[in-house]
């Protein structure tokens, strides 16, 4: 199983020239299994009240801000079944993880722990960050290709 | 929906998009789909266009009371491989960057309780 975290599905979802490198490699890619997390729709949809707030407060234009909410809770609509939750194994796994790690990854972290709860791999434009993570596979999403692995001991 | 005009100037369209509803538009005599598309900033990849009920030709001009009906292709990808849709907001360059700008903010918060206990 595949899943996409935030940033790579940002770079789908603009289908700009990240975008499209990586559509090529799902394209390529034998696991049709191809997920994303509820963490990834959190952050999406925070994102989005967060601009309407900010334009709210500054009393700029509104109607891009609501718009660009409606088109990703449509979006999401299209991933229904396919999004996989923060579920109580999950949990325990993102537990274990050392505290400094889940300070700096907040989120990451999260999806990380679903991933390995899941037994999947990880596609990401962000190796760096998620390659610290102990025994998840991570997936540069570009090129389709496992990360070498730079993990350091992080776990104090 | 907009007021309604009786101008022999204008004609009156009616938009059904899924999502939202039906849209009332005045396009000027003579305009076509292709006009009302693009007024309307209607997204038309893996959609199907249908004229009262029948596929158009975009540069049919429109007659007066016509519906319009923008529905999802059966079984298009984007419904069975999601990763293949867009989010439309996004080609907003403005939008796109203020959004990203403010999810890489709210990456970088501090978050106390990010991993407190553990």
């Amino acid at each position: 199983m595949i899943i996409l975290d935030t940033d790579a599905l940002g770079h789908l979802q603009k289908k700009d020239p990240v975008g499209k490198l990586i559509l090529d490699r799902l394209e390529d890619s034998a696991d049709r299994e191809i997920r994303i997390t509820l963490i990834t729709a959190f952050e999406m949809l925070a994102g989005a009240t967060a601009l309407i707030d900010r334009r709210k407060r500054d009393r700029r234009d509104l109607i891009s801000a609501f718009r660009l909410l409606q088109d990703l809770v449509e979006y999401l609509g299209t991933w229904r079944g396919l999004i996989l939750p923060f579920d109580p194994a999950s949990e325990q796994i993102y537990e274990s993880l050392p505290a400094r790690l889940r300070q700096e990854l907040k989120d990451d972290a999260r999806i990380s722990a679903i991933t390995l709860a899941q037994n999947a791999l990880v596609w990401t434009c962000n190796v760096t960050d998620y390659d610290r993570v102990p025994g998840l596979i991570v997936v540069r999403a570009e090129t389709g290709q496992r990360a070498t692995s730079t993990r350091e001991a992080d776990e104090t | 929906m907009s007021e309604l005009h009786t101008s022999t100037e204008s004609i009156l369209v009616h938009l059904v998009r899924p999502g939202m509803g039906v849209r009332d538009y005045h396009l000027a005599r003579g305009a076509t789909l292709a006009d009302l598309l693009h007024q309307s900033k209607s997204v038309t990849t893996d959609q199907t266009v249908l004229v009262d009920g029948l596929p158009p030709e975009e540069s049919l001009p429109l007659r007066e009371g016509v519906v319009v009906t923008i529905v999802p292709q059966p079984g298009n990808s984007s419904e069975t491989e999601p990763w293949k849709g867009t989010v439309p907001a996004f080609r907003d360059e403005a939008l796109f960057e203020e959004y990203s700008e403010i999810l890489k903010a709210r990456r970088s918060e501090d978050t106390t309780e990010e991993g407190q206990g553990g």
